[in-house]
């Protein structure tokens, strides 16, 4: 395992592009950190502390920038595929098999690199929303209660580069592979949209939609992917009360499962691509 | 002898095309095999798939009489079509993936660069590297783990003369040490002087396989010319030991199906009252063999 780890750090570290964006992205995650504890914008004439919101309250900060930094992956997207559609256009996949790596090995170690990227991000995010709770929050809680949404967020970003490491082998090319992603995308888009459509004209009717309804195209990947970590609950009223805006919206755990079988399908794909494939 | 490789009935269709069909052969330990045939032939796919590149429709192999796995290709060094490297990274870079796949030592790495000579160029991306430069990298990296074999697949190909000499010259002291090589080509001149036994493909079949001196039973042919052409003709017909004797224009070929040696040819013929102006004999070379195997299977 060690060995595949060393190879793959040989690819990708000594590739001036990949490193670079590497070591940016991780700078990037701080700065989100250092920027988000010290802008105060100005809306309507009105100062606003972005700290003083309530944003940086334990437990809601772990959803908060969880949800916030989620972003910043298609980053790492863009390593990771590059990374495997370079073995394609350089034929060093094929090379790689010759000199007696098996499928399963070269399948295992961008396996490997996916968890490694997920689980340093986990880890940066981690520290991250420590910081800034224990500079900010004003909420007394203890700091560790809800701090599963970094668990969430690791799964995220590993489902999100199972499905980028499965386009990757599958289109072989770049570009085609992040078209892939957004075709992914919008079309989940669409067909979420005729389901709720649909439930609402045969149902409640049209004009009162209920956005928590329950639906089956919210367990599409990417869906998925978005579901582990919700948007946090905004309520007005807590502002003027003079306590914290943001509110805890809870991950069901049908959503962890599904996006583990995806992460078994997405894999499981790749791996039958690879060995089904001539070179 | 102990058999390297062993083929049994391997086939590969795509789609409709058979590009092998139903080959077998086996390579013994020390020998230089060429596999032979024009381009199409099935020579990368054959190789392709006993590299565990390319799934066989058909048919299996063995490698040192195991069925193929993962292990017995680290004991194989093989460079396919063109040089595959990452062009971004280092020579040696480049060389350190190659030895952790394959599990060879480090220190391989600057002995065989030394041998390629590209020692002082280690440092230097691949990308920047001449197509000479890059096959005698390839050949630095099949080299790594001291192969049992070493299989090239044309790899003398857009090089130029002093290119292929000096990848000619390193084949050569390969294997002279007594690695076995399986060295696919299109150029008969090539397997001709660097090849013992040859397998020659057409459209995925096999035409011949064996030794490469024993390829042809032919006895050569004469090319002969005289003041009349017409008169000569006749009497080469009485001689017997001709296979085929035909007008080339400016002289006349006959074939010989015996051995004859120039000189009784011309004795017989001037007994006849018939004097040559132009007398050669010749040996068909490898490439009119080779055009004759091909057009005698079809």
């Amino acid at each position: 395992m060690l060995r595949l780890l060393k190879i793959e750090w040989n690819k990708i570290f000594y590739y001036k592009a990949t490193r670079t964006f590497t070591i940016l992205y991780f700078l990037i995650l701080v700065v989100i950190g250092v920027i988000l504890g010290n802008i105060k914008p100005e809306i309507g004439g009105i100062k606003l502390n972005i700290a003083k919101l309530g944003t940086f309250d334990f437990p809601e900060i772990w959803q908060n920038i969880t949800y916030l930094v989620a972003i910043a992956k298609i980053f790492i997207a863009v390593i990771i595929i590059t990374n495997i559609t370079n073995e394609y256009s350089n034929r060093t996949l094929k090379q790689n098999l010759i000199d007696g790596m098996s499928k399963k090995e070269f399948l295992s170690s961008k396996v490997m690199v996916n968890v490694i990227f997920a689980l340093l991000s986990s880890v940066f995010v981690f520290g991250i929303a420590l910081v800034l709770g224990k500079i900010f929050s004003s909420s007394g809680e203890n700091p560790m209660k809800n701090v599963e949404f970094v668990v969430y967020y690791f799964l995220k970003l590993n489902l999100f580069f199972s499905i980028c490491l499965f386009l990757a082998i599958w289109l072989r090319k770049t570009a085609f592979a992040f078209l892939g992603l957004i075709v992914l995308w919008m079309g989940e888009g669409a067909i979420t949209l005729v389901e709720v459509l649909t439930r609402a004209w045969i149902g409640t009717g049209l004009e009162n939609i209920n956005p928590e309804a329950f639906n089956y195209t919210s367990y599409l990947p990417l869906n998925v992917s978005s579901n582990l970590i919700k948007a946090p609950r905004i309520n007005p009223e807590g502002f003027v009360m003079g306590g914290t805006i943001f509110g805890i919206r809870e991950t069901e755990i049908s959503y962890v499962i599904a996006a583990l079988i995806y992460m078994l399908i997405f894999t499981g794909l790749s791996y039958w691509l690879l060995k089904k494939r001539d070179l | 002898m102990e058999n390297v490789l062993e083929i049994k009935n391997l086939t590969k269709k795509f789609g409709r095309l058979t590009a092998v069909n139903d080959l077998s052969f086996s390579v013994e330990k020390g020998n230089v095999y060429g596999l032979l045939g024009p381009n199409g032939s099935g020579k990368s796919t054959t190789l392709g798939m006993i590299l565990n590149v390319i799934n066989p429709t058909e048919g299996s192999w063995y490698w040192f009489g195991k069925k193929s796995d993962v292990e017995s290709l680290k004991r194989i060094g093989a460079i396919i079509e063109h040089p595959n490297f990452y062009p971004y990274l280092s020579a040696e870079k480049n060389l350190e993936i190659t030895a952790m796949i394959k599990g060879a030592p480090f220190s391989k790495i600057e002995e065989k660069l030394e041998i390629v000579g590209l020692l002082e160029r280690k440092k230097d991306k691949f990308r920047t590297f001449s197509l000479g430069m890059k096959q005698r990298l390839a050949i630095a990296a099949a080299m790594l783990n001291d192969p049992e074999v070493l299989i090239l697949d044309e790899p003398t190909n857009g090089l130029d003369p002093q290119g292929i000499i000096s990848i000619r010259n390193i084949i050569q002291k390969i294997a002279a040490g007594g690695t076995t090589i399986i060295l696919a080509s299109h150029l008969l001149d090539e397997v001709e002087k660097v090849c013992s036994h040859v397998v020659i493909l057409e459209k995925g079949k096999t035409l011949y396989s064996g030794r490469v001196d024993e390829m042809s039973a032919s006895f050569g042919y004469f090319e002969v010319a005289a003041a009349n052409n017409e008169i000569l003709l006749n009497a080469l017909h009485e001689i017997s030991g001709f296979e085929k004797i035909s007008n080339e224009g400016t002289h006349l070929k006959a074939i010989l199906n015996r051995d004859m040696a120039s000189e009784d040819l011309n004795r017989t013929l001037f007994e006849k009252g018939i004097v040559l102006n132009h007398l050669v004999k010749r040996k068909e070379s490898l490439e009119t063999q080779f055009l004759q195997i091909t057009q005698n299977k079809n």
